[in-house]
């Protein structure tokens, strides 16, 4: 796991939800965490496109299902 | 991001404004602000709130007072944030057309094209765009709370 990319979405995930203390792990998903719904999620794509300056593709998105897929797709877009 | 098609006419039929319960900003709104009601309380279970329509005089689009529908609403969270403006509506001839052409434009798509309670027989998509604004197409028809009913 990059740490320099799992510090950054961590902070992206915390403004999302709104929670200062989240722990970003790679379990994170809408399974674990009630607040991410089909808007949060969104919002999630777009606010990590924007801060990692990348861009994901239909399928890509349709691919994250957890925080672990955001971080296994920014390793691969953005190394 | 170009789009690949002419962009849709999009005209603004209404603001969506998130709140605890609609009676009670309803009534604030009325009394305050000089709104009037346009429609009853609706309950939409696909949608998980419930909406009412006010709307200035001689305005030419809607206040959207917008509720969780119980505790499980998809609502519920943003609620929690404190409510307020939530989103703008747009209505357009041709939904899919318009849902098709925003993807394109690099705008996401929250949910495609399905019918919603408060418009009979007419759909609505939700999307967000690059700068995180929710907005909302809804597909232009006949009834009641249609632009064509207000823009003759």
């Amino acid at each position: 796991m990059n740490p320099a990319h799992h510090f950054r979405l961590q902070a992206i995930f915390r403004e999302i939800f709104d929670q200062p203390a989240l722990a970003l792990t790679p379990e994170l998903s809408p399974a674990t965490l009630p607040e991410w719904d089909s808007v949060a999620m969104v919002q999630l794509v777009l606010a990590t496109e924007q801060a990692f300056g990348v861009r994901f593709t239909m399928d890509e998105v349709a691919g994250l299902k957890s925080a672990g897929d955001f971080l296994t797709l920014l390793a691969a877009k953005a190394p | 991001m170009s789009a690949p098609t002419p962009i849709p006419l999009l005209a603004l039929h209404h603001t969506g404004l998130l709140v605890k319960d609609v009676a009670q900003a309803a009534a604030h709104y009325i009394e305050v602000l000089g709104y009037r009601i346009e429609s009853e309380p609706i309950d939409d279970p696909g949608q998980t709130a419930r909406v009412q329509f006010l709307r200035l005089p001689g305005a030419t689009h809607w206040l959207e007072l917008v509720a969780p529908l119980g505790p499980e609403s998809k609502l519920a969270n943003a609620l929690t944030k404190g409510g307020g403006l939530h989103h703008l509506c747009y209505e357009v001839a041709d939904i899919v057309a318009a849902t098709a052409h925003f993807r394109a434009a690099g705008c996401m798509v929250v949910s495609e094209p399905v019918a919603a309670a408060a418009f009979p027989g007419r759909r609505i998509a939700w999307l967000m765009d690059r700068q995180r604004l929710l907005f909302e197409l809804l597909e232009a028809g006949p009834g009641p709370l249609g632009l064509s009913t207000l823009r003759p």
